[in-house]
Parts: structure tokens; C-alpha cells; sequence
């Protein structure tokens, strides 16, 4: 029976095909959706685990996350480096990890951390060691697998977060261990010392590095930073976020990016302004502490802090956003809206492929009901040469399943082949992490429910066909 | 009416061993009588034609020799299996099992080929034999057509092709409904020594509704229904 269900199919293949495609289809936009939300809440979540808050320069929240957390887009600005003592000191602050972002490798982005990002991230090194000297690097598992970089290699990291940007030929790293695959972001980054980044960028810290190079204080920079190369880093830009729309912020990148705009030592008095600065309340040594003003000096981008305690949540983001030049924002939250504004139009997509499978199913439906009407002579014969009605309802049945089949599977194939074709062409969706490769349980879901449409769909025509009387089918036939 | 007097067959040999006996059977349709009580029993390679004009009901009585019809009353027996008797799951493996069937235009499964054909009739029957399927496209003249799709043969070829479908499954009994009426003589005279010779060859005991005389000179026992011409 299933022989001659495939030779049915095999028999009016337009038809078929058309069926085929309009059920992979539905299926391939139903699986994308489901593919693309669920690695995108899954990568999200899995990066900002641990990460209660995130600390950084004024401007949109969202944007600090996704810079800081998520890797994606372009941080806000830099904080003074001085901030990072102040929030360790709070304590409501059980872990503060600061980073130093500005420059790349192949659009892998450089990390200026400390050691506790990796226990931030649950991050463990497969091979080599960790960060002993400022130029050294670790690298996460898919920049070794994309880079072909290995432990001992070397290499020069290019200013900016993207692509293109000029050598820092003054600043060599050395991979000193690579990261094993963890599915967050550390797969996408290259860690090394805060101390290279800033060398990096010609920025004084007072931290003496292993090596020496040529430090000359750079024409008009603010006092507090040398350059130890001559090209100029000032290259303000405007940059796009979400689909590309202009981004209101004028973001400067490289040395202007790590001198940052809300770090430029001004910072709001916080005592007495903020609702938790009051006396008595120990809590608020991090507004208390922070001073007026503060002379330029090294600068990090952003703060990763976990709290030491409940409160801390209720405390110290407001305290930080009301009474300090800072912003801090809460990756859980932040992720939450971005998931509920794509979300809208993951809704409308989904109602859409529905709609699809819905068509889909109707379109077997009717060639599955015309082909049976044609070939009641056919399938009169089947009953006259032994078959029974089940068996040849069940071939009907089958033609419908097998072309849902089909077209699920196709569906399913395509899904991913989208998937990866996003990932490849879209740079945001690329750095995200989206995995082409990567099934999801509701996969299966789906391919049986497309399958099952096709079965129902078919199982009409085929209890008609049940209920034939064969000899006046036989007697106009004859 | 009574085409053979059942009670002389019977006296010859066991019911089981009948190919086909039938008792009494009637068909009242729509307040006509379009059988009334025929009774027939054909012995083990007796070969018969079942004459009448159109509308004597011929297909009407090997529809319910096959299980396809009820009748009004009466009984009809296949190979000592009582075939009016049984549900519609019993009446499919009486069929199956002993019944070949060739009608006059629905002659073979059109999505397959003529080879898939008689493969398939005997996948269904339960009994695959490509030996026997090999012989029959052979005997019948169809050997080098046995790839070819029902639409890409002539008349006489799928009427061929139809008869070694009915008997690759070595059926006890085999229906055949106007096989030659739409054929032209030489193909007709060809296609009833074909039937014969291979009924013979497969041990098949042969009924041929028709309204065809040329059959009389291949086969002359036969039983003819009265009714309507036309």
C-alpha cells in the first residue's frame, strides 16, 4: 500500500509538489520562529545568568545590556575606572567585574576583565591557562574554531568592535588558553587584561605591563592619558541599532570610546539627593563616597555586579541611576522587554505560518478528494482484486500523510537553512549566537502536527471512498 | 428459472468442491425483479457463458457470485464458502482468495504498470509467484509490454493484460464481464482462446457474462438469463 501511494504521488507530481511546498512552508516559518525565539531566550538567559546588574555610562539601558551582557551592540560610553572600587565597597555588592571594550579580532571582540568574569560565567579553560600578564588572552571555544588561533600564537587586535578598523600593532596578544564551549557569549570573546586595553588605547593607568613601549602623550588629550602611538582615535560615528535606524547617540570609538563621555570624572554628587542617601543607612556608602568631582584617569565600559543580598535589588539600582552620572540597568529586565517587543511581531509571523498550515492542509484536502473522484475506478478495482476498504482508505490516508511528511521534513530542512543563512548575513543575529545546527524539542511537535493535518486531511476522501458502493461504481465505470 | 439442475451436479461431487453454486438467488430492486431465483452449479473446469441481452442482469448475477451485491434472497457458494452469507471483511477474503475478476473497460490498476499490476493482485492475494506471473505475460503475448502503463496499450493488449491480472492469483473461479464486446473478431477470437487456454493452465473454472455470440464457438456450455433486450 505504501508503494502504491508513493506511485499515486509519483503520478500527478505538480500537485504534489505544490502541496509539498505549501506545508514545508508553514512548517519552515513555524520552525524558524520557534528556533530563533527559543535560542534567543535560551543565549540571552545563558548569558546573563549570575549578571544582576549592569553598571555603565548614561544613555539607553537596553543598549548598556546588549554591549555588555550580550556582546551585540555598541556600549554607551565608559565609566571611570575609579566607580569600579566604589561598588565593590557597597554592601549590597557581592561581585563587581569590570570590562574594557573598544577593539576586536576578526569581529571577535576584545575583553579587557579580570579572572572573576570567568567565574561569572561558569566559563572553565579546556586548554593552556588563564591570564597571568596584561597582553595575555584567552580566547572562547568558537574564536578558536573560527580563527584557527591555538595557545601560543599571536596576534594583533584592530580598533573598533567591528571589522576593518586599523592594527594596534603596539599591543601583540598571546593566547595563553582557550575556553571550553559554554553555549554564552565568553564562546565569542577574547579575554585579556584591562591593563592591555588601555595600553592599547594609550591610556596611563599606573599599572606597569610586562613589556615597554613607547608612550607619548597625544596633542590635545585630556590630562590622565599618554598614547603610546601616534594614529588618531578620534573617529566619532553615529551607528544603528535594531534595523538600522540612526541611533540618536554620537558614539565615539577606540581611545574617545574608553575615554568615554559620562566618564569624564563627572559625576553627580549623590549624597543627600537620593532617596537612600540618608543618614544612618550604611547602604549608602556608594552615593556617599562618590565625590563631586573626579580627575580623568582609566576608564572601563561597564561593571558586572551580582548583589550580596534581596535589598541591594530594591537599592542600589535606583540609588545609582538617581544620584551618579552612571546608569545601571538590569539585564533580566531589559531582556524581558526586548523579548516582549520582538515578540509582537513573532505573534503576527506565527498566526501567519498557521494560517499557511491551515492552507496547506486544505490544499491536500482538495487534491487528495479530486484524485480519489478520478480514480474510483481504480480504487473499485483495488476492492474487486482483494483489497480491502481499510487498505485502500489507508492508501489514501497514506498519500496525505506522506505529503505532509514531506513537507515537514523539507520545512524543517529549511528552518535551519534559514537559521543559518540569518546568522551569516545578519550581523547581530550572528553575534547572538544563533546556531543553525541546534534542534529543538517543539520541532518534533510540529512535524507531527503538519503531518497530522495531511492525515486528516486525507482521512475525509478516504472514508468516503469507504463508504462507495462498488457495483454501481463498477456498472458506470463499465 | 433454473439454467442447470443443480441436484445432478450436486449428486456428482460435495458442495465444497463446487467452484460456484448458487441457490435461489433473487434481486428485487426499486420494485423490479432483475433476478428470480436462479440456481446454478458448475463443476471443477466446466467452463460456461452467461448469455443475455443488456439489462438481463449478467453483471448484476457476478456481482453477487463476487460478493459485490447482496441478494434479495437465495445464496451464492465459492469454492464451498458461502459468499452472500458473510460481513464485508469475509466476503474481501472470499474474493481474495478465489475469485478472479475481468471486466470490459476497468481492467488494471492505471498508476501502475502492467508488471506492478499482477504483482500487486498477488501480494494482495497473498500468494507472490513471479514464476506464474513471468508465464502468464508470456502466454498472453505481453512479456515485452510488461513495463508499460495501462494508458500506452491498445484494447486488446490491456484486455490481455486484464485476463493475466484475474489469473495470477490461480483463482477457483474467474469472472469475466464482456471481455471481448469492445473488441474487434480477431483480437475477440484471440483473447477467448487466451481465457480458455489459461484457465485451463491455472486450474481456473471459468464464467463469461455476455451478450457476445462469437464466445459460443469457443465456449459452448453456457446459460443464458432472460430480460430485456436492447
Amino acid at each position: 500500500m505504501l508503494g502504491l501511494a508513493l506511485t499515486y504521488l509519483r503520478d500527478r507530481p505538480m500537485v504534489s509538489a505544490l502541496n509539498i511546498l505549501l506545508l514545508a512552508l508553514a512548517t519552515a516559518l513555524l520552525a524558524f520562529l520557534l528556533l530563533v525565539t527559543s535560542q534567543l531566550a535560551g543565549r540571552l538567559s545563558a548569558n546573563s545568568q549570575n549578571i544582576d546588574l549592569v553598571v555603565g555610562a548614561k544613555g539607553s539601558p537596553l543598549q548598556l545590556v546588549l554591549s555588555a551582557v550580550h556582546h551585540v551592540d555598541i556600549p554607551p560610553g565608559n565609566i571611570p575606572f575609579d566607580r569600579l572600587a566604589l561598588l565593590r565597597a557597597d554592601p549590597g555588592v557581592a561581585r563587581a567585574v569590570p570590562l574594557a571594550l573598544g577593539d576586536s579580532f576578526r569581529g571577535f571582540r576584545i575583553v579587557g576583565t579580570e579572572p572573576a568574569f570567568l567565574e561569572l560565567h561558569g566559563a572553565r579553560i579546556a586548554e593552556g591557562r588563564g591570564i597571568e600578564s596584561p597582553y595575555d588572552a584567552v580566547i572562547g571555544a568558537a574564536v578558536a574554531r573560527r580563527t584557527g588561533l591555538s595557545v601560543g600564537r599571536r596576534f594583533i587586535g584592530t580598533h573598533g568592535l567591528e571589522e576593518g578598523g586599523h592594527a594596534h600593532e603596539e599591543v601583540p596578544y598571546t593566547v595563553v588558553g582557550i575556553l571550553a564551549p559554554t553555549g554564552t557569549v565568553t564562546d565569542r570573546l577574547i579575554l585579556t587584561s584591562i591593563e592591555a586595553v588601555w595600553d592599547a588605547h594609550g591610556i596611563a593607568h599606573g599599572k606597569a605591563p610586562d613589556h615597554t613601549h613607547d608612550v607619548q602623550p597625544a596633542a590635545g588629550r585630556p590630562p590622565g592619558r599618554a598614547h603610546g602611538h601616534a594614529h588618531d582615535h578620534g573617529h566619532g560615528h553615529d551607528h544603528g541599532h535594531g534595523q538600522g535606524e540612526p541611533h540618536a547617540h554620537d558614539h565615539e570609538h577606540g581611545v574617545d570610546a574608553m575615554a568615554g563621555k559620562a566618564g569624564s570624572g563627572r559625576m553627580a554628587a549623590a549624597a543627600g539627593n537620593g532617596p537612600l542617601s540618608g543618614e544612618g543607612q550604611p547602604e549608602a556608602a556608594v552615593a556617599r563616597a562618590l565625590p563631586v568631582e573626579t580627575e580623568l584617569g582609566p576608564e572601563v565600559t561597564a561593571i558586572l555586579v551580582s548583589y550580596a543580598n534581596a535589598a541591594a535589588a530594591v537599592r542600589l539600582p535606583s540609588q545609582i541611576n538617581r544620584g551618579t552620572d552612571m546608569q545601571a540597568a538590569a539585564p533580566a529586565f531589559e531582556t524581558a522587554r526586548l523579548l516582549g517587543i520582538v515578540g509582537v511581531s513573532v505573534e503576527a509571523v506565527r498566526w501567519l505560518a498557521l494560517v499557511l498550515a491551515a492552507v496547506g492542509g486544505l490544499a491536500v484536502f482538495v487534491a487528495i478528494r479530486a484524485a480519489a473522484e478520478a480514480r474510483e475506478g481504480d480504487l473499485a478495482l483495488l476492492r474487486v482484486m482483494g483489497a480491502t476498504g481499510g487498505q485502500v482508505a489507508g492508501t489514501i490516508v497514506l498519500e496525505g500523510t506522506l505529503q505532509a511528511a514531506a513537507g515537514a521534513t523539507l520545512g524543517l530542512l529549511m528552518a535551519h537553512t534559514l537559521i543559518w543563512l540569518a546568522a551569516s548575513t545578519n550581523r547581530t543575529l550572528g553575534e547572538v549566537g544563533l546556531d543553525p545546527l541546534a534542534p529543538h524539542p517543539g520541532e518534533g511537535l510540529i512535524w507531527l502536527g503538519v503531518v497530522a493535518i495531511g492525515a486528516v486531511a486525507a482521512l475525509l476522501p478516504a472514508l468516503r471512498v469507504l463508504r462507495v458502493d462498488l457495483a454501481p461504481v463498477l456498472a458506470r465505470a463499465a | 428459472m433454473r439454467p442447470c439442475n443443480t441436484a445432478d451436479v450436486l449428486q456428482r461431487g460435495h458442495e465444497a468442491d463446487l467452484p460456484l453454486l448458487l441457490e435461489e438467488v433473487t434481486l428485487v430492486r426499486d420494485g423490479r425483479t432483475i433476478l428470480d431465483r436462479i440456481s446454478l452449479a458448475i463443476p471443477r473446469g466446466a467452463h460456461h457463458l452467461l448469455l443475455g441481452p443488456s439489462g438481463s442482469g449478467k453483471t448484476t448475477l457476478l456481482n453477487i457470485i463476487a460478493g459485490l451485491l447482496t441478494p434479495t434472497a437465495g445464496r451464492a457458494q465459492v469454492a464451498g464458502e458461502a459468499i452472500t452469507e458473510c460481513g464485508p471483511a469475509r466476503r474481501d477474503a472470499i474474493r481474495r482468495r478465489h475469485i478472479g475478476i475481468v471486466f470490459q473497460t476497468i481492467r488494471l490498476v492505471q498508476a501502475l504498470s502492467l508488471r506492478a499490476n499482477l504483482a500487486l493482485a498477488q501480494r494482495l492475494a497473498g500468494r507472490p509467484d513471479p514464476a506464474l506471473l513471468d508465464r502468464l505475460l508470456e502466454r498472453l503475448g505481453l512479456a515485452a509490454l510488461a513495463h508499460r502503463r495501462p494508458r500506452q496499450l491498445s484494447q486488446g493488449e490491456a484486455q490481455r493484460a486484464a485476463i493475466a491480472r484475474a489469473l495470477a492469483t490461480r483463482p477457483t473461479l474467474l469472472l469475466a464481464d464482456e471481455p471481448t464486446s469492445a473488441l474487434d473478431d480477431r483480437n475477440a477470437a484471440r483473447v477467448a482462446s487466451l481465457l480458455l487456454d489459461c484457465a485451463e493452465e491455472t486450474g481456473a473454472t471459468l464464467l463469461i457474462a455476455t451478450h457476445d455470440a462469437r464466445l459460443l464457438a469457443h465456449v459452448p456450455a453456457h446459460l443464458r438469463l432472460p430480460g430485456e433486450t436492447g
